[in-house]
């Protein structure tokens, strides 16, 4: 079996992990915008569009159709878009990586990206909540497995972790992982909140949805308070390339609850208790407007680019503390 | 959701399997980690362990996958076949006020008066009305079927996604139920709470009080919201949905007048006028056949509830639009006449027409007492129950009432008027009042009165 110190280093498996990072981004955001519209039953059939093979539906029909239509389809067809990159990265790994377990990794990505679709086809075809739900937290899981793989098979990892030529690995300890590995824990569990809040069945007894708002709420106070405690724990990581993702994640978890409590607003008003000022008290909810789009699915995506810098701190980590991962 | 999973039959244990290589191989890292194996060791173990891991992995993950996909498209069952829930709060209500302590309705009854509001009104997903036989009655026009059945079922769309259907559980179910009960699963988080249509009583209206809104009324409040609440405005929405959607209102609302009044001859009579009605109805066809009978029998009760009682109401309600007198010069703002009809209004306002009982001023209390809207004083006005006592109405909160909360009158001093901004909207809240709020239609003052009113409410925000 070849060492991990003798394969030449090819940036190929790198770059199509990227480009299908950025594709499962932008099907995230996608995703977010059916779910935000309730698009999701806009096309009745999978997986063909209105009886059309979904490649071969009219372009025009889509692109200056009804609007539901166009996210829907579009956010199959970059569904499509990205099951060609998983393709193209199980090829790329097997020739790039050989007697490494990262040809098996992009097997994983692949088969889960087929299960994703299968989820959103039976989600369309069964017209069930509970699978949409699942399809929903199966995305930025999966977004996150390929943000790992491209950490792994980036450069950084290969000349600091594989080669063990960066420095660094002392100022890290092990405390901060299990730290950060449970951020990373709990960013997912409050995206599976997030997911559940948002795919509420409308047999749900109105007993139940206050509890998961309060409990995503709770959560959310906990991860922002946390990952401001972990930057200024973190503070003395720098140069090891570590600290970049905990700087963004410090800000960006601040917009995020301040997302959060946009979204609460444009989706259910203002609190009553706020109704003497003029604002809150004349607030009009603009449902489904594109201003009320646009940020609620904003927050949605946000959590997953949470997820995505959490990754890359703990794969990074991981890769400095333990050595390399599947090689 | 992952526990409702499971219902959908997948073997648990297979996917447990399948993951477990994830645990084996972070136990080995722990073990690292934690110093019981050198981390040399352990990466050597792995290495020496990778081809046959690669080939589990890949086997059980692909197999894991594969599984739970096609247990999930073959086990799960689509949210289709559903029924509306019972007003199980009227009925306790109603049994409270009418019977012993340890009395309540016969089973049996609660099945039958199901199968007529089926027969009458259908389901969810396949919505009915009651129709008269006569093809020349005002009844047939107060909603099109069509219209109900866009607004109905789960959330579709069909002609290359130019038409929409399930509109009312897209836009509207979350907050006011699926029978229009005013408890969505959103409803708590909600204040005030989303309107619960069955009373049949709807607050900003150009009608007078008991008469029900005009379709105008309610394109309005759709199309435009109202601030401070959690009801949204649907600017884009296209005005055929619109139609679809106030047509299903009006069709929820009906529904519900017609089960209260159901429960109450019901409960009155012990059963009588169920006399006859078969126990089962569980087919559109029996449902529909069932219809015809009921609609065509003048004599029964069903028949006189329909349409001598529940009906009649909504087909009178475009004749009995208030009309609105021409302002006086004063009313405005910008009107040269303005502070001194708004003076008028000030005395008024502390005087006669006694607004100061409920809407507080600077420099004056209000004197009102504890009050809560209609759709709560509904059932809490039953024997037996204190507002202050939870353990008193428990038993309504689980037949699915929501927790009383108080009313809270509005602040004048904002320029925010929920049923609508314009002086003719002041006027029609004065004149007629707003339904199911204590805020009561203004007998005792003319129209003249009514203005200086207006006009004083205007001038507020402005101090």
């Amino acid at each position: 079996m070849n060492q991990p110190n003798s394969l030449s280093f090819c940036r190929w498996p790198n770059r199509i992990a990227r480009w299908l990072a950025v594709v499962s981004y932008v099907l995230i955001f996608a995703g977010g915008l059916v779910t935000t519209t309730a698009a999701g039953m806009a096309v009745p059939d999978w997986p063909n569009t209105y009886g059309y093979n979904m490649f071969l539906y009219p372009f025009y029909d889509w692109f200056f159709g009804p609007w539901d239509l166009f996210v829907e389809h579009g956010h199959r067809l970059l569904g499509t878009l990205a099951g060609i990159f998983a393709i193209l990265l199980v090829i790329v790994t097997f020739r790039k990586f050989p007697g490494t377990r990262m040809p098996a990794f992009a097997i994983v990505l692949l088969a889960l990206v087929i299960f994703q679709g299968t989820l959103g086809g039976v989600r369309v075809l069964r017209d069930d909540r509970t699978i949409a739900n699942l399809h929903g937290v199966v995305g930025p899981a999966f977004f996150a497995l390929v943000v790992a793989f491209c950490v792994i098979s980036s450069r950084w990892y290969r000349r600091n972790v594989v080669e063990g030529s960066g420095a660094g690995a002392e100022q890290v300890g092990t405390g901060n992982l299990t730290w950060a590995q449970t951020l990373l824990g709990l960013s997912f569990v409050q995206l599976v909140l997030g997911s559940l809040l948002r795919h509420i069945d409308v047999m749900t007894s109105p007993r139940g949805f206050p509890h998961l708002v309060y409990t995503h709420i709770a959560v959310a106070v906990l991860l922002m308070l946390a990952t401001w405690w972990y930057w200024w724990r973190t503070r003395r990581m720098s140069g090891t390339g570590l600290r970049w993702p905990v700087n963004l994640l410090s800000i960006v978890i601040f917009v995020q609850v301040a997302l959060g409590l946009i979204t609460w607003v444009m989706k259910y008003g203002f609190p009553w208790w706020l109704d003497h000022y003029l604002v809150a008290a004349s607030f009009v909810i603009p449902d489904k407007t594109m201003q009320q789009t646009l940020l609620v699915t904003a927050h949605m995506a946000m959590g997953s680019a949470i997820l995505c810098f959490w990754t890359v701190h703990v794969v990074r980590m991981r890769g400095l503390l333990k050595g390399p991962a599947l090689q | 959701m992952f526990v409702e999973s499971l219902k959908c039959g997948f073997n648990v244990a297979e996917v447990v399997k399948t993951f477990g290589i994830f645990v084996i191989d972070s136990k080995l890292l722990t073990s690292s980690a934690t110093g019981k194996l050198s981390h040399d060791k352990a990466l050597a173990m792995q290495s020496t362990k990778t081809m046959t891991f690669k080939k589990k992995l890949i086997r059980k993950f692909c197999a894991g996958l594969g599984m739970l996909s096609l247990l999930i498209a073959a086990g799960c069952r689509p949210s289709t076949g559903l029924e509306f829930p019972a007003n199980e709060v009227e009925l306790l209500k109603l049994q409270r006020h009418k019977y012993g302590p340890n009395e309540e309705l016969d089973s049996k009854y609660k099945d039958q008066v199901a199968g007529v509001m089926a027969a009458l009104f259908g389901t969810p997903d396949e919505p009915a009305f009651p129709f008269p036989a006569n093809d020349a009655s005002p009844f047939r026009a107060l909603v099109s079927l069509g219209n109900l059945n866009a607004s109905a079922g789960p959330v579709a769309s069909v002609k290359d996604g130019k038409e929409n259907l399930g509109l009312y559980r897209k836009h509207c179910a979350n907050c006011h139920g699926l029978a229009g009960d005013g408890a969505g699963p959103v409803a708590l988080t909600l204040n005030p709470y989303p309107r619960d249509f069955r009373l049949g009583k709807f607050k900003f209206k150009s009608t007078p009080l008991r008469v029900p809104p005009t379709d105008e009324d309610l394109v309005r409040v759709i199309r435009h919201g109202i601030p401070g609440t959690g009801m949204p405005a649907f600017p884009n929405m296209p005005p055929d949905e619109m139609e679809a959607i106030v047509d299903y209102v009006k069709y929820l609302a009906i529904r519900g007048e017609v089960e209260r009044r159901l429960w109450d001859e019901v409960t009155s009579l012990a059963g009588e006028p169920l006399a006859g009605i078969p126990g089962s109805l569980d087919t559109a066809q029996t449902r529909e056949a069932f219809r015809k009978v009921l609609v065509s029998d003048p004599t029964s009760p069903i028949s006189d509830i329909l349409f001598d009682d529940v009906l009649p109401r909504w087909v009178e309600r475009d004749a009995r639009v208030s009309a609105v007198p021409t302002a006086p010069a004063g009313v405005e703002p910008n009107d040269a006449e303005f502070n001194s009809l708004a003076g008028v209004g000030k005395e008024l306002f502390l005087g006669k027409a006694n607004c100061i009982q409920c809407h507080e001023l600077p420099g004056h209390s209000a004197t009102q007492a504890v009050n809560y809207d209609d759709w709560t004083n509904d059932w809490v006005k039953t024997p037996g129950i204190d507002v202050e006592d939870k353990r008193t109405f428990r038993e309504f909160l689980k037949a699915g009432a929501l927790p009383p909360r108080l009313l809270r009158p509005r602040n004048l001093t904002l320029p925010v008027y929920r049923g609508g901004d314009e002086s003719r909207d002041l006027y029609l809240r004065i004149k007629n009042g707003i339904e199911g709020t204590p805020m009561p239609s203004s007998v005792s003052l003319n129209d003249e009165e009514i203005w200086a009113l207006v006009a004083f409410v205007r001038s507020m925000p402005l101090k």
